[in-house]
């Protein structure tokens, strides 16, 4: 099967997944670049964010093993990679009983990520840079596609910063916006019904991860070089590593794309591998011309909001707010109708107010934004 | 004591509104919805709830709480920049001042006290 159709089949495959996750479709697509590109992703967040379901479902649908934990300080580190096997342990070997456990998983989650202790660190740290899980007799190649840890908030310890820099994807993400708080509902009923595995999108994630390597370089990566230039200067901190790194990601979005020759289009994952949300948002702006020709037909909601940004959620903002307008219902139509359509319009407001200033709105949205006001208080003055 | 404001990468969670108009003026123009705290001062009014049952009005600002700044809403968009954060939270704490409390831009400390209304 040719490039094209594998990248094809696996977006296929993978959307079924992503379907009914509101709001996650940057997080889903982003392990999947992740998964693709042999890297991990590191997802900061409030709890209760569907974080853990956008990758129990991709793990489900791809039939591949999957072990989540809710990591805490006293969490020990037989309950991520087992107890001691004391067969072994009788014959003078100390070795770890694996099954079932984080070794032999194809998909991890770890929640509260930082809470983990040092001994469960430092296994972690092998296995997410070389696949390689290690302790005592024990050395174990892990058939680890892609570890997605999640925490509240980036921490400050020097240590646990450079854990926390082994995820080379860092993705941002916030709670459902009050407009959306049907879809979620509907979303997460649909959720129940979980869509089948297909076996075949491992054998296609296989594939492509395979290819990686094999991408071709050279036309993007002066282009990269430049990227990375501008943001030194302006004094955006990105390590050699992650720099070099990057270019995983950059391979890998192009692949994803069905081409084996990455191209200017393809850089937008580089804002992913800036370490705070800050940096990320400066990096927006620099880039901005860099970033203007991304574009990705297997992972459009990543792409657009690398480019956009905090932008991107006001253009979300903006055609959700449109087809409340055209929605509004007749001034004949039940009372308990209007009231809902008025609830929303006022939690579209709420929404914008609290996030954007007037300044940030462009022409388009200045003037939607008068209208919605317009039709509150004209409701609120009719009663 | 003055302070700088930069923009936030992201908003805090909005957990009360800031009006500009009395408590008086909020009870005539909608009707307020169980659960609101509102709490009063000259010519403008705090309502503290859960983000979806908040009021939207124009021209309101929206706060929540960070919790570098513990007891102080602040405007959800803006971050103070003070290089002694920690002495001046410290301050409000032990001096007896009334938390929480409103720190909004550009330079002002509203107190909240009692809540005028309790719905």
């Amino acid at each position: 099967m040719d490039l094209n159709a594998v990248a094809e089949h696996f977006r296929q495959g993978i959307a079924g997944a992503i379907d009914g996750l509101v709001d996650r479709e940057t997080l889903a697509e982003l392990l999947i670049l992740g998964a693709v590109a042999g890297e991990n992703l590191l997802v900061i967040g409030p709890p209760g964010t569907g974080k853990s379901e956008a990758i129990r479902r991709i793990a489900h649908v791809m039939g591949g093993k999957y072990f989540e934990y809710l990591l805490g300080r006293f969490t020990e580190p037989s309950e991520i990679f087992g107890p001691v096997d004391l067969q072994k342990l009788q014959l003078g070997r100390l070795e770890t009983d694996t099954s079932g456990m984080l070794p032999e998983a194809d998909f991890v989650f770890l929640d509260e990520v930082f809470l983990g202790s040092t001994a469960i660190l430092n296994s972690l740290l092998s296995i997410l840079n070389e696949r390689k899980f290690r302790r005592g007799h024990s050395l174990i190649d892990c058939p680890l596609k892609i570890c997605v840890g999640a925490s509240n908030q980036l921490p400050h310890e020097e240590h646990l910063a450079a854990f926390s820099d082994r995820f080379l994807i860092h993705h941002f993400v916030e709670g459902v916006a009050d407009h959306q708080l049907e879809s979620l509902l509907a979303g997460g009923w649909s959720l129940r019904q979980q869509p089948p595995s297909n076996t075949r999108l491992l054998e296609d994630l296989s594939l492509l991860r395979a290819r990686v390597d094999e991408v071709d370089m050279s036309i993007v990566r002066p282009l990269l070089g430049e990227a990375m230039r501008s943001l030194r200067n302006a004094g955006l901190s990105l390590s050699d590593r992650r720099m070099v790194k990057s270019q995983n990601l950059v391979a890998a979005a192009s692949l994803l794309d069905g081409r084996v020759v990455a191209g200017a289009k393809d850089l937008w994952p580089i804002i992913y591998a800036l370490p705070d949300a800050e940096n990320q948002e400066q990096a927006r702006d620099i880039l901005k011309d860099v970033l203007s020709h991304s574009e990705s037909s297997g992972l459009p909601a990543a792409a657009e909001e690398a480019s956009l940004g905090k932008k991107a959620r006001l253009v979300r903002w903006q055609s959700f707010a449109q087809t409340l307008i055209k929605d509004e219902p007749d001034t004949d139509e039940q009372p308990e109708l209007i009231r809902a359509w008025h609830a929303k319009l006022e939690a579209m407001l709420r929404e914008l107010d609290a996030a954007f200033d007037p300044e940030e709105l462009d022409d388009s949205q200045t003037i939607l934004r008068k209208l919605m006001v317009t039709k509150v208080e004209t409701c609120r003055s009719t009663g | 004591m003055s302070f700088n404001w930069i923009k936030r990468q992201s908003p805090l969670a909005p957990e009360a509104v800031l009006l500009p108009f009395s408590v008086q003026e909020l009870m005539a123009r909608i009707q307020p919805l169980p659960g609101w705290l509102v709490f009063g001062s000259p010519g403008e009014c705090v309502v503290r709830s859960p983000e979806n049952e908040l009021p939207w009005f124009d021209g309101c600002e929206y706060l929540g709480i960070d919790p570098l700044w513990p007891g102080l809403f602040l405007p959800t968009k803006w971050q103070p920049v003070l290089p002694q954060r920690e002495l001046l939270v410290k301050a409000l704490q032990t001096q007896g001042f009334s938390l929480p409390a409103v720190l909004s831009r550009p330079n002002r400390l509203l107190t909240l006290g009692q809540p005028a209304v309790k719905l």
